[in-house]
């Protein structure tokens, strides 16, 4: 299995199982990545690399750093230097955020980080959105673009909508205050309670398509009689 | 376009399609068989939904004005909902446009505003 892994705001991989357990330290701020995942999770999160995790732990001083790693280290932070860059000009190299003035907005971007904002460090622009030339040729543009989807968490707000107004359900008006709580968060980076309240919008729109689909054939056997 | 979003368009002509006729060929203010607004049925209040039905009705049969008295909210909610669709599904090309359609102000004030249309129907009779 390959696995992405970001540590402290530097990302590298693919890398085997081995590997990652030689490369975490601190899993706090260790952030794991692989095929089948929907988004980056802190690696002591993720239950199948509960052994690393504890591995880390018991070692009594730090690991040895390979040769390799300082090396991804040195890179990292020249990654996470040109990422402030980034942050004047975000996304220059696509034409429709070009024009962007990111004074006005700063609101995350679809386009931004995959990995949730790591504390302390500047979040990373992984390496596949960011222009090439920002990196150093050793610095090898592996991971592919995981399925952005789960990034930005969607607002809901168009089924929030149409779960008031178009069809019979007046708890479709909760979705709606979800739908806005999500983008507050979005607004303020706080992706997690983000997420949280996005995936209430879609529980709350789900429990009305339930409810409709629970009621309706009784108001049909209450009603033809 | 990813074929995921391809696949829940098309499955949202479909249903669309699908509703259309039903909504064509039958009347929901003459039939039993449409579903009725549990919050009406419970608390005989209207709820912001309630004539959603009877106005779609009237909309396939082209009569606005009508449709408008059922339900005035659904009317205006229609071109906004296209909007929504549309910059959901070009989220990544046009990334500003889904940003200020979905801003906190601008759901609050969708919010507000279907608020206001709940109790003010119930209160002015819209």
């Amino acid at each position: 299995m390959k696995i992405w892994v970001n540590i402290n705001g530097i990302q590298s991989g693919p890398m085997s199982r081995e590997a990652l357990a030689e490369m975490v330290t601190d899993p706090s701020v260790t952030y794991v990545w692989h095929q089948g995942m929907p988004n980056w999770q802190r690696i002591d999160l993720v239950p199948e690399f509960a052994d690393i995790v504890a591995a880390s732990k018991t070692a009594s001083e730090p690991q040895p750093q390979a040769e390799d790693e300082n090396l991804a280290v040195a890179v990292g932070e020249e990654a996470a230097e040109s990422a402030e860059a980034e942050i004047v000009v975000p996304q220059a190299d696509s034409d429709d955020l070009a024009q962007d003035d990111p004074a006005e907005n700063p609101e995350p971007k679809e386009a931004q980080p995959q990995i949730p904002p790591i504390p302390v460090q500047v979040p990373p622009i992984p390496h596949y959105y960011a222009p090439q030339q920002q990196y150093q040729p050793q610095y090898q543009p592996s991971a592919p673009a995981p399925e952005p989807q789960g990034e930005i968490p969607s607002t809901y707000l168009a089924m929030s909508i149409i779960f008031t107004i178009l069809c019979c359900n007046a708890i479709g008006i909760l979705a709606i205050v979800f739908s806005a709580l999500t983008s507050q968060n979005i607004k303020s980076g706080n992706l997690e309670a983000a997420r949280r309240y996005s995936e209430y919008a879609a529980l709350t729109i789900m429990i009305t398509i339930a409810a409709g689909l629970v009621l309706f054939p009784l108001q049909m056997l209450l009603f033809s009689l | 376009m990813t074929s995921r979003q391809i696949a829940i368009l098309a499955l949202m002509a479909v249903g669309l399609l699908c509703a259309a006729g039903i909504y064509y060929f039958y009347d929901p203010s003459l039939d039993n068989f449409f579903p009725r607004c549990p919050f009406l049925t419970v608390t005989h209040l209207r709820c912001p939904g309630c004539g959603s039905q009877r106005a779609i009705h009237a909309i396939l049969h082209g009569d606005l004005a009508t449709a408008w008295h059922f339900n005035a909210m659904m009317i205006i909610s229609i071109p906004l909902l296209a909007i929504y669709t549309f910059a959901e599904f070009t989220r990544k090309r046009f990334v500003r446009l889904y940003q200020a359609l979905n801003s906190p102000s601008v759901i609050w004030t969708i919010f507000a505003a279907v608020m206001l249309w709940w109790v003010g129907r119930n209160i002015f009779g819209w």
